[in-house]
């Protein structure tokens, strides 16, 4: 069970140490260095399963500097992708659902269209995006790590290992959650997802974030190309990819 | 050289480098289907000239059927990094299983590696734009 913080005033709080540092109040203001080393709530083992999702996710939505600080840089890769498979899994599922639901609409308001029809997503196929988005959201993550990485050291930013980057990454699809958000989640999910990875790289990699601006804006200079193969990992071209099967 | 031991999240790393590349692998049926439908490359469009990274997906197409010399004609650099990409892959998962230890690069390297990348991406990109492609 998770243990209360302290109350302010009180008897100083116990020495930090990772895993057994009570969690933020819930929704409240943290006065700042009071726990400067209090774990993220999805990596306290402590923490029951949906607790830790929800103030993890409040977290990085709310203040994701602090969120990044309390990261741990290193250690088991398995939270932070299990998280990154939640979460991202939730926006895919749902931006899925919105654009069934739109085409639906969209052919029903306008009889001319109706020969548009075929051209929409049939819903085994939706199905389909939606069982198989883990692992391309896993493998999508692995590249883009590997991707971003590289670039990091290429700007000689790259403080910690490879793994620091896959976390940042991971918690970095907090932003695929704006996929929720009808018409315009794709495109706040995009911004919000590098505004994320550059706080994220700074903090983690103790880096400038000239340097992580730099690392994760790299790829969208240097090319167009590289992106659209990262991006052939993920949910977006196995959706193009499956619906161009089903029409031949 | 200095070697150290493998860390347990590098030992991860390892696995999902290696599961990367098997679900690329039996994913390949699907990648002549999507050349169309990727979004074409805008610094081509806007300017008439190739990116640093164009010819990357007709690269890996080519890989695909075999076709090494005009992969490497498509984009050098692309390919390279793709057959690192798998030949890691291949040699990751083994590395871990085995718990070899990984060589420490000094940090004086780093400013000459890094000046490498730098001039390989740029060479890449002139005989990209020489050539045309």
């Amino acid at each position: 069970m998770a243990t209360m913080p302290p109350p302010p005033g009180d008897a100083p709080p116990p020495p930090p140490a990772h895993g057994s540092v009570p969690p933020p109040p819930p929704g409240g203001q943290e006065p700042p260095g009071q726990h400067p080393l209090a774990p993220l709530p999805w990596e306290d083992p402590q923490l029951p399963f949906f607790d830790a999702l929800f103030e993890t996710v409040k977290l990085f939505v709310t203040r994701p500097e602090d969120a990044f600080r309390r990261m741990a840089p290193s250690g088991s890769l398995g939270r932070p992708i299990l998280y990154a498979v939640i979460v991202g899994w939730i926006g895919v599922a749902v931006s899925q659902l919105y654009g069934l639901a739109m085409q639906g609409m969209f052919l029903g308001f306008m009889p001319g269209m109706q020969s548009m029809k075929g051209l929409g997503i049939p819903f085994v196929v939706l199905l389909a995006i939606i069982i198989l988005a883990p692992l391309f959201l896993v493998i999508g993550l692995f590249i883009s790590s590997l991707i971003v990485h590289l670039c990091l050291m290429i700007v000689g930013g790259a403080e910690r290992g490879l793994d620091t980057t896959l976390r940042v990454l991971a918690y970095g699809y907090t932003a695929q959650l704006a996929g929720v958000v009808p018409m315009v989640g794709g495109i706040v999910s995009i911004v919000w997802t590098i505004v994320l990875q550059i706080i994220g790289l700074a903090e983690a990699h103790h880096t400038t974030r000239g340097k992580a601006a730099a690392a994760v804006l790299l790829p969208f200079l240097l090319c167009c190309t590289c992106l659209a193969v990262a991006l052939f990992f993920s949910g977006a071209a196995l959706v193009s990819a499956i619906t161009g099967a089903a029409h031949s | 050289m200095k070697w150290r031991a493998l860390r347990s999240e590098e030992r991860q790393l390892a696995w999902i480098w290696g599961m990367s590349a098997v679900s690329a692998v039996l994913l390949a049926p699907l990648w002549p289907r999507l050349l169309p439908l990727l979004p074409r490359c805008a610094f081509h469009r806007l300017t008439g000239h190739p990116c640093p990274t164009c010819g990357t997906t007709r690269a890996a197409l080519a890989l695909l059927h075999g076709h090494v010399i005009d992969a490497i004609a498509f984009n050098p650099l692309m390919v390279l990094l793709g057959v690192a990409f798998m030949a890691g892959a291949l040699v990751a998962p083994f590395w871990a299983l085995a718990r070899l230890p990984l060589p420490v690069i000094p940090r004086t390297a780093w400013r000459p590696l890094r000046i490498a990348a730098i001039v390989a991406i740029l060479v890449n990109w002139a005989y990209l734009l020489l050539s045309g492609r």
